[in-house]
Order: C-alpha cells, then sequence, then structure tokens
C-alpha cells in the first residue's frame, strides 16, 4: 500500500506543484485548503505524513499542530512544516509546538522529497 | 563638569556672595549709626556736665561741682580732662579734673554757663573727650555683630550647598536617566519607557520622550511586518514559477499527451504568477515615486463608466471562480477630469480588495453619482462590497503604507497582499484633487468612496 500525505495548502499553485512532486514520486496525495479542513479530513483517516503550511487563513499551521498533537489518533504522525519564514527564532519555536521538519519555500523538488522520506523514516524507527 | 556639578557650585556660590554681600550690608548701615551714636553719646556727656556746672553755679557749691566731675570721670572713661574757670565779676579762679595724657582721638570742647541771676557769674569748662575710649563698647558691639553674620553666613553656606544639591539631583536625575534610555534606543531595544511623572518641563520631556519611543516601536513593526510581506510576495510566486518550470521539464521528459496537456495548465500558471510579481513590483515602483514626490496624473476629460466597465471585465472571472457577484450600477456620467490609467489603478485595486474579503454569495458592486460641492460639480465613484468589513482602528490605519490591519489575512485564501495598494490609490485621489471615504463596520462590509471633479 502506497504512503500517503496530506499536503494543507491555502495557495493553489503550491497544492498543485507539491501533489504533483509526491504524486510522480509514487506517493498518494490528499489535499485540503486550510487547517479546518485538513484536521476534518484527518479525523476520519489519518494519513502517514502531514504537510502543513504556516500561514493560512481559518486555522494556521501553527493552531492545526497544536490540535493535531491534542488529538490521540493524529499525535503520533510526523509533521512538516512549509514556510516562507526565514528567522531560527520562529522555527524554533515552531519544534516546540510540534513540527518535526521544516521546508522553506520555494523548495526544490529533491528536498522536498528528501525530507519527506526522512520524516517518515524516524517514525518507522520509532514504531519499531 | 557635569550639569549636576555645575549646579551645585552655581547655586552655592550665588548664596554665598549674596550672604556676604548682605552680612557686608548690615555692617556698613551699622557703621553709619555707630557714628551718630558716638556723637549723641558725647553730646550726653557735655550736656550733663553744662547742667552740673550750671546747678553748682546756682546753689554757688564749686566743689559739688569738682566731686561731681570726679564722678563723671568713674562713669565716663572717655572723660580724660576738665579745666574749669569760675568768673565773678573780674575775679578768676580755676580747677582742673583729671591729667591731660591726651589720646590720639582727643577732642575738646569749650563751653560756658551763667548765673541766670546774676549774668556777671559765669562758669566755663573745657572738657576733653577720648573717643578711642568712647567709641570702646561700639567696636565690641561690631565684632558681636560681625561674628553673628559670618556664623549665620557658614551656617546658610552649609544648607545651601546640601538644597543646592539635592535640587540639582532631582532635576539630573530624570535627564540622567533619559540618556541612558536613549542609549538603549539607539542600540536597538525600542519602545523603552520611563516612569517619570511631574508636571514641569522635565515631566513633558519624559512624555514626549516615551511617545517617541512609542512610535519608533510602531515605525520598527510596520518595517518588519514590510519585509516580512514583501519576502512573501517576492518568493512565493518565483519558487511556484519555479516549482512549475521543473514539473513541465519533466512531463516533456516523460512525452505522454496528458503531460503534454499539464505542461500547458502549468504554463498558464506560470503566467500568472508572473503577472503577480510583475503587479508587485510596480506597486513598489509606484510607492517609490510617491514617497519622492514623483506621482503624477496627467488630467484629461475621461469617461469614468467605461474604465468601470473594463475594470468589471477584467475581475469577472475570478468573481464567478469565488461565486461572488460582481456589477457596475454607474449610470450615463458627465465626463471627469482624470489620468485614465491611473483611476482604473484606483477601481482595480479597490475591486480586487472588495473580491479579497468577500466569500461566496457575497457581492461587490461599483456606483458612481453626481454631487456639489463648492460651486463645482463632482462624481462620488463607490465601490462597495458584502465581506467583511473591518473595525474603526484598522479603517485609521487604512491607507498607511506597509501596514494592512490586524488579523487582515485571517480568511483570505493564496495572495495576501502587502498594505501598498490602498496608500497608492489614497496617492492617486490626491493627484486628482479629490477625497477618499471609508464606510465599514465588522461583518456590515465595506464602502470606500473616492471623488473626481466633472470636465466642465
Amino acid at each position: 500500500m502506497a504512503t500517503q500525505v496530506m499536503v494543507i495548502d491555502d495557495e493553489e499553485d503550491y497544492r498543485i506543484i507539491i501533489s504533483e512532486v509526491l504524486r510522480s514520486a509514487g506517493f498518494e496525495v490528499r489535499l485540503a485548503n486550510d487547517g479546518e479542513q485538513g484536521l476534518a479530513m484527518l479525523k476520519e483517516k489519518p494519513s502517514d505524513i502531514v504537510l502543513v503550511d504556516w500561514m493560512m487563513p481559518r486555522m494556521d499551521g501553527e493552531k492545526f499542530c497544536l490540535a493535531m498533537r491534542a488529538e490521540p489518533k493524529l499525535k503520533e504522525i510526523p509533521i512538516l512544516m512549509l514556510t516562507v519564514k526565514q528567522t531560527g527564532d520562529e522555527e524554533l519555536e515552531a519544534l516546540h509546538f510540534g513540527v518535526d521538519d521544516f521546508v522553506v519555500k520555494p523548495f526544490q523538488t529533491p528536498e522536498l522529497l528528501a525530507r519527506v522520506r526522512a520524516a517518515l523514516r524516524r517514525t518507522e524507527k520509532k514504531a519499531a | 563638569m557635569t550639569i549636576r556639578t555645575r549646579l551645585v557650585v552655581s547655586t552655592f556660590l550665588l548664596q554665598v556672595i549674596s550672604m556676604a554681600l548682605l552680612g557686608w550690608g548690615v555692617l556698613a548701615v551699622r557703621g553709619q549709626f555707630q557714628e551718630l551714636e558716638l556723637r549723641q553719646s558725647a553730646v550726653l556727656i557735655e550736656k550733663t556736665v553744662e547742667r552740673a556746672a550750671l546747678d553748682s553755679l546756682i546753689s554757688k557749691d564749686d566743689v559739688a561741682l569738682l566731686s561731681y566731675m570726679k564722678f563723671l570721670q568713674v562713669q565716663y572713661p572717655a572723660i580724660t580732662q576738665a579745666r574749669i574757670l569760675w568768673q565773678n565779676k573780674g575775679r578768676e579762679r580755676g580747677s582742673t579734673v583729671g591729667n591731660a595724657g591726651f589720646g590720639s582721638k582727643a577732642r575738646s570742647t569749650r563751653f560756658t554757663v551763667a548765673d541766670p541771676a546774676d549774668p556777671q557769674k559765669t562758669t566755663e569748662v573745657a572738657l576733653t573727650l577720648d573717643y578711642d575710649v568712647l567709641e570702646k563698647p561700639f567696636l565690641e558691639a561690631n565684632r558681636r555683630l560681625a561674628k553673628i553674620i559670618l556664623s549665620v553666613w557658614a551656617g546658610t553656606s552649609l544648607l545651601g550647598l546640601l538644597v543646592s544639591f539635592f535640587i540639582a539631583r532631582g532635576l539630573t536625575r530624570p535627564i540622567g536617566e533619559l540618556s541612558r534610555l536613549a542609549g538603549e534606543i539607539g542600540g536597538g531595544k525600542l519602545g523603552s519607557r520611563l516612569n517619570w511623572e511631574s508636571d514641569d518641563e522635565l515631566g513633558g520631556l519624559v512624555l514626549a520622550f516615551n511617545a517617541m519611543s512609542g512610535r519608533l516601536e510602531e515605525f520598527d513593526s510596520i518595517k518588519r511586518n514590510f519585509v516580512s510581506s514583501v519576502t512573501h510576495e517576492l518568493r512565493s510566486p518565483l519558487g511556484a514559477i519555479e516549482s512549475f518550470l521543473s514539473l513541465i521539464r519533466d512531463k516533456i521528459a516523460g512525452g505522454t499527451p496528458e503531460g503534454y496537456a499539464q505542461s500547458k495548465e502549468f504554463l498558464e500558471r506560470i503566467a500568472v504568477n508572473v503577472r503577480r510579481l510583475s503587479g508587485f513590483i510596480n506597486d513598489l515602483l509606484d510607492v517609490a515615486k510617491i514617497e519622492k514626490g514623483k506621482m503624477e496624473c496627467v488630467l484629461r476629460p475621461m469617461e469614468l463608466p467605461l474604465v468601470a466597465h473594463e475594470v468589471c471585465q477584467f475581475f469577472e472571472a475570478k468573481a464567478t471562480l469565488q461565486g461572488v457577484v460582481l456589477s457596475n450600477r454607474m449610470a450615463a456620467l458627465p465626463p471627469v477630469f482624470g489620468d485614465a490609467d491611473r483611476v482604473r489603478q484606483v477601481l482595480v485595486n479597490l475591486v480586487a480588495n472588495g473580491l479579497k474579503f468577500t466569500t461566496t454569495g457575497g457581492q461587490v458592486w461599483i456606483t458612481g453619482e453626481q454631487f456639489r460641492d463648492a460651486g463645482a460639480r463632482w462624481i462620488e465613484v463607490t465601490v462597495g462590497d458584502t465581506g467583511r468589513g473591518m473595525d474603526d482602528k484598522d479603517r485609521q490605519s487604512l491607507f498607511q503604507p506597509f501596514t494592512q490591519g490586524r488579523n487582515v489575512n485571517e480568511g483570505v485564501a493564496g495572495h495576501k497582499g502587502t498594505g501598498l495598494g490602498l496608500y497608492i490609490v489614497k496617492s492617486i485621489v490626491d493627484q486628482h484633487g479629490g477625497k477618499i471615504e471609508v464606510k465599514s463596520a465588522p461583518g456590515q462590509g465595506t464602502r470606500i468612496s473616492f471623488s473626481l471633479k466633472v470636465a466642465a
């Protein structure tokens, strides 16, 4: 069974780009426009990994992470945060609210794939 | 020398000098009185002797005068010598009391008394007074007075030193604090405040300083917001373009018909992002022009409804996609003075904002109405929406550059904007001599109106 990735981003361009990259690498992709929608879809059926944008309407990346970590069914799922923010302080803060890794926009395709795979590998090790 | 030292030294010196002058004045006045008193006491002695001489003449008791003179000499040591000469019808008889060991300041007076019953009988007295002796008690009193003045002078000087020290400290402390604070602000710790309340000039300075510090902090956060939104506005479309290009490369390499179709779609998206980037760069250039005062509009008669129609057509597809009804409700209007390109830019910005904050099922519209003001005919153009509106605080900062309302992008998907649009809009309307107005309340939609002069 293919690894399933949840992609949450309010910018359509990035939803298309990320899903295209991941699908051609053999992942199964689900898309959501914002944190609320993404959280609802995850509660229905958890994914193996979540990619979430930081700046989003209604429920932003930070609130989404906190909500996900509070959900027993979802708290072990690795989260990759997509961000244009550059300052180390903010990334450090994000690690505190439960983000596993960052992908800084704009990203190179191989980097995105490598980070997704690395995050998945770490969870597998933890499970084993 | 610090201000504090200078203050202490100068107030102290001022006090010392003024006290010294006061003491000197007292002593000088005292000296004048002394002279008067000296003369008075001399006169008193002379009068007493004169009286005694007369008494003894009347009572025909010459010995009494002599013994009285001796008594007086004991009483008044200033009397050095008294030579008495009795005359009675040509007969003369003299006697002397005291010796003539005259001091340097001895002065003699001579007076004659006659018996009122027998003017032939007279007594002449030559009285010598030593002023040195006469002066002695006065000099003593002066010395005592000088001593008192000196001790008061020393005491008040010491007290003055203390008081001036405290006053100087009270005055210079807030100045010192302010300079420390200014250093902090210079070092980048913006928004520092000083807790100091007084209703004098220093209190005012501290208040003004605190206000300045607050404004600096505000500007800093505006700058930070701006940098972050510029970064986002530049990086986001550039990154998307880059990614789409690499996807297209892969699709072409794949060589499948689906890949070809997808590549066409990606190219469309690249075009959209390029437009977004160039729009943003144009905004930045406009802002630079405005800041330099070089935003110029060429005013020519133009047809507003035509421009409004173009703008509505431009946004029609986007509005439909969003489920928002966009309508041009502008009826036939007389031509106005305006720069058609700039007026179009204003409408594009306003309609784009309306669409940005209006969700599915809402409406965005453009209207135009004529009105008269100060004898001129104007047209008021309004762009209204049924979007989420804004509160008073956001309304006030609406036309300031680089600011967006708090949480302005909460609930806005995609393109966030940079907070430049309405600043440019206001500058364009200003260049047209018009006014711009906002009516809005949270949840009540927004109406932004601007006025243009009718070309008569």
